[in-house]
């Protein structure tokens, strides 16, 4: 049974594509598009994953799409009807676009696909539904308890179940408008980031700051139950009758007016960030406490935009309620299209679920397009790129270990695209996380970014133990740990005024300061033989020749861009930033050796910042 | 194709339902913090694992719309919600170049 799932008109639009239960591919549309979280229907993914499964639309058992229309139907007309003496026309904006896109989907599907599937219909699946079969399904567990931590699908923002074998339940929800996934947004708003994209942000802001204000939130913003549920008080949300999330109560409360997009950020607000990071640290937590004591169960899965939140994923871990917890590295509406399909085959094949405990079906996420050494020689050819090919694998190791033990920036484009919002060595930007001033250098000079913003090390997962607080693997970067104390460094020029974080940034913290967070963290990506061989490769060179087995791995984008797809992408990010080496499967391209850039000084403003 | 009817759909709506029938849904989006409650969690009654098929006919979607207990209720005993539901869900899923003409009308006019 093949069958195609599709997420679309909301955000992080994608489809993926499986085959008698086994992943074949799964694409975001925004690798295609280049907008970064595009909600089009996702067009060019379809095609991809179609392609990849050398199937035409019409021979699919089944195409599905994630949410179900009736019942966001329901939400968005009784929310029109509940806020209509308040905000008719915000109502009537939110309705017309429902209906106009939402409804109009098997059409449009249509109009570019010709028949859809054997049957010619769209179905359907609940979107917390598809949330819990993307993170159960793959998942290494026979049996397992299952959280979703979203902003909203239909109705329900949070969910909780359990999934057996192929079955799978939702048995408890809390619904719209409590929810966990709003509260962090508001936040992001108000500490002056974009909302849906710039969550990650406000979570790396929090380690800077104090978290003095939890009580102020929890006494006048949501209210926390012991079972974990919550309650917000909408007096502080305008989500319901306007574009703007949150209220004027929020300046009231802390006595400050929201900030402004790219402006200095105040000590307050860091320390604003740090208390909400807190209270949903406290609410995870809770919920995931609650959870294993009605289930009893050993494993726990999650899905859902705020399992992205590696910080409270980490913190989850250290308080051990289950013995092992297993994430979508798609946990936001991208990994909405897999659920949908999975859901369905699972629902409807006769076939059984083989698992083993121990390894997931998510081939390390690797899912998306691949581009051949000839494909790419073609191309640099026919560009009169110069570039250096190397058919010795071994060597080509060794040549990309010693590029980044020389302090070299390398972006590195090899196999299998990632799949869902972090890049796990296929399209990374690699450096030497020993490198005092990598940090800096890589956020302002390649990302373009905020320097507070740390990076991410990748790590031999058989080394992990020694330099980082970290029992369990964390393939897809979703899990932040400390780095162990004996790989800290005694700092004693520490600086003590806390007003202006960034002359925090380049106090060295450990022996790998690159990926040191300014509280000893790290957002850790461990490395195996089995799921990534060549990155893996790269970092056991790297480790005999320098003795340390961690690289910064951060996204081959810039900031507000998509991260690369194409060697075109990568080639032209290659050329607009300050990297020094590109490698391209197995040719590299020195910066230098490169034909002078046509500088397009406002290519900038392609993408929109976040 | 009858634009007048989808126009008012919102406000028919409004008007009939909610000032009409006691301010039903505005209840549901009241400050939740003022109910005195241990939990926030609802149990699902819905069976909301099935796969159904995207409704593309105004039967399909009312039969799907009447198995959801928000709405159900209106449905069966509130004529004029059937009749302006039908109307736009006929408009707006059988003619879809119609129903993008009609949209800013439908946008604006309110």
């Amino acid at each position: 049974m093949i069958v195609l799932g599709i997420s679309a008109y909301y955000h992080d639009s994608s489809a993926a594509i499986i085959k008698d239960g086994v992943i074949v591919a799964a694409v975001q549309e925004e690798r295609f598009t280049r907008e970064k979280q595009t909600a089009d229907l996702p067009i060019y993914s379809i095609s991809y994953c179609l392609e990849e499964a050398g199937i035409e639309m019409s021979e699919l058992d089944a195409v599905v799409f994630y949410e179900n229309p009736v019942l966001k139907f329901d939400r968005s007309l009784c929310l029109g009807l509940g806020r209509y003496h308040i905000s008719k026309d915000y109502q009537d904006k939110l309705f017309s676009k429902y209906i106009l896109q939402k409804l109009a989907i098997p059409q449009e599907l249509r109009e570019v696909f010709g028949q859809l599937g054997k049957n010619n219909l769209l179905y359907t699946v609940p979107h917390h539904y598809s949330h819990a079969a993307s993170a159960f399904y793959p998942s290494p567990f026979e049996e397992s308890a299952i959280l979703i931590l979203d902003g909203v699908g239909e109705w329900s923002t949070t969910s909780i179940g359990i999934g057996k074998g192929k079955k799978l339940e939702l048995t408890h929800s809390i619904d719209f408008p409590n929810s966990l996934g709003l509260l962090y947004s508001a936040f992001t708003y108000y500490c002056g980031f974009k909302v849906n994209s710039g969550e990650y942000k406000l979570m790396g802001l929090a380690p800077y700051g104090e978290a003095k204000y939890v009580d102020l939130i929890k006494d006048n913003i949501v209210e926390i139950f012991e079972d974990g549920s919550y309650s917000l008080n909408l007096e502080y949300f305008d989500f319901l009758d306007k574009e703007v999330i949150t209220s004027s109560k929020f300046e009231i409360l802390f006595e400050l007016i929201a900030r402004k997009p790219e402006t200095e950020i105040e000590i307050k607000y860091i320390d604003i960030a740090a208390s909400i990071q807190n209270v949903i640290e406290e609410i995870i937590i809770k919920l995931a406490k609650n959870l294993a004591k009605s289930t009893k169960l050993k494993n726990l899965v999650m899905a859902g935009g705020v399992a992205l939140n590696c910080s409270a994923n980490g913190k989850l871990l250290l308080e051990e309620i289950f013995e092992n917890i297993w994430i979508q590295p798609a946990a936001g509406d991208a990994g909405g299209s897999l659920g949908a399909a999975l859901s369905y085959y699972y629902s409807q094949s006769e076939s059984s679920r083989e698992v083993d405990n121990t390894n997931d079906s998510q081939n390390s996420s690797l899912l998306g397009p691949k581009y051949d050494s000839e494909i790419i020689q073609e191309y640099l050819k026919f560009t009169n790129l110069p570039f250096h090919l190397y058919e010795d694998y071994n060597l080509l190791i060794d040549k990309i270990a010693r590029y980044i033990d020389s302090g070299k920036i390398i972006g590195h484009f090899s196999g299998r695209m990632e799949y869902g919002p972090r890049a796990l060595g296929s399209r990374s930007i690699i450096g030497d996380a020993r490198n005092i001033k990598m940090q800096n250098q890589m956020n302002l000079k390649i990302k373009y970014r905020e320097s507070f913003r740390p990076f991410a090390p990748a790590v031999l997962e058989e080394e992990a133990k020694n330099y980082f607080d970290l029992n369990s693997k964390s393939p897809y970067m979703l899990v932040v740990a400390n780095v162990k104390i004996d790989k800290l460094i005694n700092n004693t020029n520490k600086t003590t005024d806390t007003r202006y974080i960034l002359d925090k940034i380049n106090e060295p913290r450990s022996i790998i300061p690159a990926v040191t967070h300014i509280d000893n963290s790290a957002r850790i990506q461990t490395v195996s033989k089995d799921q990534n061989r060549r990155f893996y490769d790269i970092l056991h060179r790297f480790n005999e020749l320098t003795g340390c087995p961690v690289c910064i791995n951060t996204s081959f984008n810039v900031r507000g861009e998509p991260i690369v797809c194409t060697p075109e992408d990568a080639y032209r990010c290659f050329m607009r930033t300050e990297m020094d080496i590109l490698i391209l499967e197995n040719c590299i391209l020195i910066k230098e050796e490169q034909p002078i850039w046509n500088t397009d000084d406002n290519w900038k403003d392609e993408y929109e910042l976040d | 194709m009858n634009l007048t009817k989808n126009k008012i759909f919102l406000s028919s709506l409004y008007d009939s339902l909610v000032k009409n029938e006691g301010l039903l849904f505005q209840n549901k989006f009241k400050n939740f913090q003022k109910i005195k409650q241990k939990t926030s969690f609802i149990e699902k009654n819905v069976d909301c694992s099935c796969v159904s098929v995207f409704p593309e006919n105004i039967d399909d979607f009312r039969v799907q719309l009447e198995e959801n207990l928000e709405l159900k209720e209106l449905l069966t005993r509130n004529k004029n919600f059937k009749k302006i539901l039908e109307s736009v869900l006929c408009n707006g899923l059988n003619s879809k170049d119609e129903f993008d003409n009609q949209m800013p009308a439908f946008t604006y006019t309110l």
